[in-house]
């Protein structure tokens, strides 16, 4: 009985040894088997540690009223898994991505029937196509693929096999840069040369303010593994507020445009700044560019030189440079309004005799005189009384020879010429006087003649107002650069130019406004000494004289219908002004003051 | 004397068979919490994964939004519009000023983000809502965290 017992007992025992035994063979099979190492290698793969480097979304950019003038768009780079295509794939594949990347037929069907051999290249399975495909293309191919879904699933189980798929069609969406408004202040903004592999701002604002805009780039290591799951909060670069606005930067553009092709020059710059503060209202410039279409531009429209001709470019800038010489004349008391200069039509200054444009002597001149009549002698004759030392002070306080420290990439000076670099030179002291032998960019002649126009405060030209940075807005203060002329001398000499364009019926008036100003004709330096043919037509004007609220300045290159400033220079100011006022909401003088005084 | 102070074989089996089912169930127990940790533990980093990817997938529809009302709000395309609803270019001369107590003129615009509202903090502390089976379980989740808390 007892030994039956114990037989029972030895064979459940033995049973349940070998079906532990088979358990046990099982397990070591599973773990052994293909299967099981591709799971393994799959599960490495989900939680695999790799490398990223994220970058913040580029910041924006506004015009002063927050209109947008730089912003991201949504693109995909499009590509195809050679790894999941079908020979029933190939015909919708070809169709569906011809569609959305524009391309012939041929052409896809060249690029997705590669032959994939991992031997070779195990990572040769992926094709890229395209990488700044729209969103809106790209929506064709979510579309059909919706729709070959869709019917797979309606097809019964025995046809499921025979539809085709567009699974081998990868998108991959990222944010580029955009620029709404096309070419408008194209030559402010600069470029964002994205498709680079270090993307980087280019000329402009976009290259200046770069480190703002551009925020922070994280390089982090990073699992898909849910247990150690980290998030990286990278804040998005700066925004930024321009001091420009978008209706007055088209204004000037279409004028400037005008201009250029009514005159026959071969090129043109208009500014227009707030002399109360520097805040740059508008900045054309020929041969601005389609700043979405940067892929396709040439290499001449994208070079520093030809960007941006206000601040890229030195000119002499002829007789304009005469504000700033009478300025200094009348600030260092060398001279008063009432002096009386006797015009020969010659005056010798550093052995150097100086003319006049019409190389006639006007006789005695008051101060207003040589304003009205543009005596190059008179002003010669003034920078002698002022004296070269003096002199010299006045214009590296007018900022001539400096810097102006625009905050856009790429502005280019020439230094003043200079003995010991404390006095203007003998020989150029007469020339300097009247905007030759002194070469200047747009920048640094509306910085130094804002002072004018400010009651002597010249504040340092800019186009950034304010930015928006970690949720923050912050508007820098305008910086005031120095007082090179007190406020006397800087309404004095306003009301010797206003009354100047008004005494010659000049065409730089304005009806219902009064303003001041000057225009400028200047030689250009060739290789063998001044050209014959091509002059320097520039004029720079403020106002409303009793408040000034816009500084103009206008160069327009070797215009071919006249030389002359007050021909071709002086109706593109008045042009801009009459449409200004309207923008920037000032009314005519006399309604102003009535309205001032309810 | 020794017999009758002394168990009998059947209840000291059985007790030391409580005891290992005790031991057993205890050990279940372990691995049953450290489970449900180690699943919800799994399910929240998936979702932040999953939060993580919406988050940027919002910022670059927005970013997109943007860009295309942009697009149709741009100098050209206001023009254009305005043209066609019948406005025109306004001349010097037609404008007419008026003077508009407390209007100050057109004010630069504010693009930084609206701040935050912050969060009203509860009336009742949770001492006093607590059931003790979630203060239970918060002790054992709290002690279960590795120094410095879980990541993020």
């Amino acid at each position: 009985m007892i030994q039956a017992s114990f037989k029972r007992y030895q064979w459940v025992s033995g049973l349940l040894i070998l079906v532990g035994l088979i358990i046990f063979i099982w397990l070591v099979r599973i773990q052994t088997s293909e299967g099981a190492k591709e799971f393994r290698d799959g599960m490495k793969r989900r939680f695999e540690i790799y490398s990223d480097t994220v970058r913040s979304n580029r910041g924006s950019i506004y015009d002063r009223w927050g209109n947008p003038l730089a912003t991201n768009r949504e693109v995909y780079e499009v590509g195809v898994d050679l790894r999941y295509i079908a020979d029933k794939d190939i015909p919708v594949l070809v169709q569906t991505l011809s569609q959305a990347l524009g391309w012939d037929a041929a052409k896809v069907k060249k690029e997705i029937s590669r032959k994939y051999d991992p031997k070779v290249d195990p990572y040769g399975y992926y094709v890229f196509l395209s990488g700044f495909v729209p969103s809106e293309n790209v929506a064709v191919i979510k579309e059909k693929r919706k729709q070959l879904y869709q019917e797979w699933e309606a097809a019964p189980n025995r046809k499921k096999g025979s539809i085709p798929s567009l699974f081998a069609i990868v998108y991959q969406p990222k944010l580029i840069r955009t620029y709404p408004e096309g070419s408008l202040g194209s030559n402010i903004l600069g470029l964002y040369l994205y498709a680079q592999e270090k993307p980087v701002g280019y000329l402009g604002v976009e290259e200046y303010y770069n480190d703002l805009l551009s925020g922070i780039t994280v390089n982090q290591v990073k699992t898909t593994n849910p247990y150690n799951t980290t998030v990286t909060d990278v804040p998005p670069g700066a925004d930024l507020i321009l001091t420009i606005d978008r209706d007055v930067q088209a204004m000037i553009e279409k004028v400037l445009d005008n201009a250029v092709a009514r005159t026959g020059a071969t090129a043109g710059v208009i500014v227009v700044l707030d002399p109360r503060n520097g805040e740059i209202l508008g900045m054309a410039s020929s041969g601005r560019v389609d700043l979405n279409n940067y892929g396709n531009l040439s290499k001449d429209a994208i070079a520093p030189a030809n960007f941006n001709r206000a601040i890229s470019r030195t000119y002499e800038p002829g007789s304009v440079f005469k504000v700033l010489t009478m300025a200094s004349g009348l600030d260092s008391g060398a001279v008063r309004p009432d002096s009386v200069y006797q015009d020969t039509g010659r005056n010798v200054v550093g052995g150097i005799t100086i003319y006049n444009w019409d190389r006639i002597g006007h006789g005695p001149q008051t101060m207003q005189g040589c304003l009205q009549l543009s005596l190059n002698t008179c002003l010669s004759w003034v920078a002698q009384q002022i004296k070269p030392t003096r002199f010299f002070e006045y214009l590296n306080r007018f900022g001539i020879g400096r810097p102006s420290n625009i905050d856009l990439a790429g502005e280019v000076i020439y230094p003043l010429s200079t003995v010991d670099g404390n006095r203007i030179p003998d020989s150029n002291l007469g020339t300097n006087a009247f905007g030759q032998g002194v070469s200047v960019n747009v920048a640094q002649m509306v910085m130094a003649v804002s002072a004018l126009a400010n009651d002597g405060k010249m504040f340092a030209p800019h186009v950034l107002k304010s930015y928006v940075d970690n949720g923050r807005q912050i508007t820098p203060q305008p910086k005031l650069v120095d007082r090179p002329i007190s406020a006397e001398t800087a309404r004095t000499i306003t009301e010797l130019l206003a009354r100047s364009l008004e005494n010659e019926s000049s065409k730089a008036l304005v009806e219902g406004y009064r303003v001041a100003g000057k225009t400028g004709t200047a030689e250009i330096a060739g290789p063998g000494g001044y050209l014959s043919n091509a002059t320097n037509a520039s004029f720079v004007g403020w106002g409303p004289v009793d408040n000034p609220r816009f500084l103009v300045y206008v160069w327009l290159e070797k215009p071919t219908t006249s030389p002359w400033g007050s021909i071709v220079a002086s109706p593109v100011f008045k042009e801009v002004t009459e449409k200004l006022v309207i923008l920037l909401d000032i009314p005519p003088d006399a309604q102003r003051q009535k309205l001032a005084s309810q | 004397m020794v017999q009758a102070y002394r168990q009998t074989p059947w209840r000291i089996e059985t007790q030391r068979g409580v005891f290992i089912l005790l031991l057993v169930i205890f050990a279940a127990l372990l691995g049953w919490i450290y489970l449900r940790i180690t699943i919800q533990a799994a399910t929240t980093g998936l979702e932040v994964q999953k939060l993580d990817s919406d988050r940027t997938n919002l910022i670059r529809e927005i970013a997109q939004d943007q860009a295309v009302l942009a697009n149709l709000m741009s100098a050209k395309n206001m023009e254009k519009r305005a043209l066609a609803l019948g406005y025109t270019k306004v001349s010097g001369e037609k404008v007419v000023y008026m003077n508009i107590p407390g209007y100050t003129g057109r004010q630069s615009p504010s693009i930084a983000p609206a701040t935050a509202k912050p969060i009203e903090p509860p009336l009742l502390k949770p001492v006093y809502t607590q059931s003790l089976w979630e203060w239970l379980f918060q002790g054992i989740l709290k002690g279960a965290e590795p120094p410095g808390g879980y990541s993020p």
